[in-house]
């Protein structure tokens, strides 16, 4: 396909209908809300179903319901509206329920503002809801990114039979960029073996998908298997086939300072680390595409090697902990954010760089 | 047949069309070219419903142009709740005062517009539809078709001129462009709507120019009236300078 003009949050609607995607359930909300217009348009058009709910809580409810059925189906929201939807997104991993979840992030906590912000990512990444539980977290950082990573959170999703939540913010929703959008994949709703709508020939037993275990022995024993597979994507995504997928180092190898970012502010980043090239300061980038699971073994093997970490993002500090908990005391880790919707200047980030590697 | 051009002293102009045509684009530069021509030059943001990259962001900026930017309270001037600024009817009320309207979000923030109608009638307002052919809603002969009817309809205006601005932001190359106008060319022709001018970003510009533009300025280029822009939304993160987001 040629080469199209897109928001981010259109860019994910029209992946999300590549990728086999018909169902979405959703309540509006600033800065995500192109993409329940967008879809309300345009499933229709592939004999898709399009819902406004009447609540964030209805809507996951219905992803929770058409997921249990086998149908590839997603919701999405901004901040507030992800945190009403907690709940059912525990329901969804406790019954192990693929969907996807795109949270367009935005200032808080409480109403906030709708300015961007990445103040979620504790949410994102230890859950919001009750329970021993993990999404796969998805941090894209282009408008491309965010078609991609929705096609890829579809194929996860299925994958692990787990919810995958597209961690995005209000500025990568909001701007337009070029985008190539691939060919559209054939997605089979009678797929799925455990789904309650699967009519294959080999099924004899009516499917269950539940969250609830009123036996303590029952329920101990499906956290241990939902323990186990939270182990097995680990693996995968730090040595597995989603190696590659799941961090971007950019100039690390002779890094006397690395910078630490996801989604936008990583491609600011970028440029400060070619304005510090400049001035002759050697620095790198380690940008995380993937936040659960975290690239910890990325870090814990730059942390050998490189004198500082400077971790950035648009909050007060929040995946600064999980960068300390891989670097494990080896090197220092610094902080710079900035929060309430202004994204930080290469001229701010420039001067901390500065002070660390420079402090005189 | 050379093309018919529009009258560039109307007092009054309206940029209408699909969201993220590049109306806010234009209206910046619009405003800015207009107020090197005449004295009072005022620019109303009538974007009610997209919060980010709206005109009023760049406030600061345009004033040193001599620009009046006209948006609504504050209060809630970072917020999304749609609101039309009072001061928008003065603006094209008042006969000294020159007027560009940016008409923000798409097919909701053009309903609203029908309250202008009768003002902007009084005052011979030049209506311009805004075509990038590169946008999904754009992207065909049908879909231009379907979508500046419909939206001419939401908006209660009949647009007087189309204005074609073939862009995919930082990668339109002068093929790409071309390709473009061939498009918007065909609904012209189709529609019977004359094409007032193709917008150019700087670089673009200066190619088809053969030699630097002075943004924003308007030259003829073969066929066509180019008008070039400067890009007020480029890429901010490469100047290290997301702020004004």
């Amino acid at each position: 396909m040629a080469k199209v003009l897109m928001k981010g949050n259109e860019a994910i609607g029209e992946a999300a209908v590549l990728a086999g995607c018909r169902y979405y359930f959703g309540y509006p909300i600033t800065p995500q809300s192109e993409l329940p217009a967008y879809l309300s348009k345009r499933l229709p058009q592939v004999d898709g179903i399009f819902v406004q709910a009447e609540s964030e809580v209805s809507a996951i409810n219905m992803v929770y319901g058409a997921g249990s059925a086998g149908a590839r189906v997603m919701t999405s929201s901004s901040s507030p509206g992800i945190s009403l939807k907690q709940e059912g997104i525990s329901y969804i991993a406790g019954a192990e329920v693929p969907c996807l979840i795109v949270n367009v992030v935005r200032g808080g906590p409480g109403l906030g503002n709708i300015a961007p912000a990445q103040s979620d990512y504790w949410q994102a990444t230890r859950g919001g809801g009750h329970g021993d539980y993990r999404t796969i977290v998805l941090a894209p950082n282009s408008v491309q990114e965010m078609a991609d990573m929705t096609i890829e959170g579809f194929e996860l999703a299925d994958k692990f039979r787990n919810p995958v939540l597209l961690l995005s913010d209000g500025v990568l929703g909001q701007m337009m960029e070029p985008v190539d959008l691939p060919e559209p994949k054939d997605y089979d709703v009678n797929s799925k073996k455990w789904a309650l709508g699967y009519t294959g020939k080999d099924k004899a037993e009516r499917n269950l998908c539940s969250s609830i275990f009123l036996d303590v022995d029952e329920l101990e024993e499906h956290n241990w298997h939902l323990y186990q597979k939270y182990q097995v994507i680990s693996d995968l995504f730090s040595k597995g086939e989603f190696k590659d997928f799941a961090v971007e180092e950019h100039l690390c190898d002779d890094a006397e300072i690395i910078l630490v970012g996801y989604g936008i502010i990583s491609r600011i980043l970028k440029t400060v680390v070619e304005k510090c090239r400049k001035r002759g300061i050697k620095a790198g980038l380690v940008r995380p595409k993937v936040l659960w699971p975290f690239p910890t073994a990325v870090m814990q093997r730059l942390a050998e090697k490189t004198a500082n970490f400077l971790v950035v993002e648009m909050s007060c500090g929040q995946m600064v902990e999980d960068v300390k908990l891989a670097v494990n005391g080896k090197k220092p880790v610094y902080f710079f954010g900035r929060t309430g919707g202004t994204i930080p200047s290469d001229f701010e980030i420039l001067n901390e760089v500065d002070k660390i590697v420079r402090p005189d | 047949m050379k093309p018919q051009f529009f009258d560039s002293s109307a007092p009054v102009t309206f940029l209408i069309g699909g969201t993220g045509a590049g109306k806010t684009e234009l209206s910046l530069n619009l405003s800015a070219w207009k107020s090197s021509r005449f004295d009072q030059v005022s620019l109303v943001d009538f974007d009610i419903v997209n919060p980010f990259f709206r005109v009023r962001k760049l406030k600061e900026q345009i004033e040193k142009l001599g620009v009046k930017i006209i948006f609504p309270d504050r209060r809630v001037a970072n917020g999304d709740i749609p609101g039309l600024p009072a001061a928008a009817w003065g603006a094209v009320e008042n006969p000294e005062v020159t007027v560009v309207c940016d008409i923000g979000g798409g097919e909701p923030g053009l309903r609203p517009l029908g309250r202008m109608k009768e003002l902007a009638d009084q005052r011979d307002a030049n209506v311009f539809f805004v075509i990038n052919p590169f946008r999904p809603d754009f992207s065909t002969l049908d879909k231009i078709e379907e979508n500046f009817y419909h939206m001419s309809n939401l908006s209660a205006m009949k647009a007087d001129y189309i204005v074609a601005n073939p862009n995919l932001s930082g990668e339109t190359s002068k093929e790409l462009f071309l390709e473009g106008m061939q498009t918007v060319r065909e609904f012209s022709k189709k529609s019977g709507v004359k094409i007032a001018f193709a917008v150019a970003d700087s670089v673009l510009a200066s190619e088809l120019k053969n030699s630097q533009v002075q943004v924003p300025e308007f030259f003829r280029w073969q066929d066509d009236l180019i008008f070039a822009i400067k890009r007020y939304w480029d890429i901010p993160w490469q100047f290290g300078d997301l702020s004004t987001y």
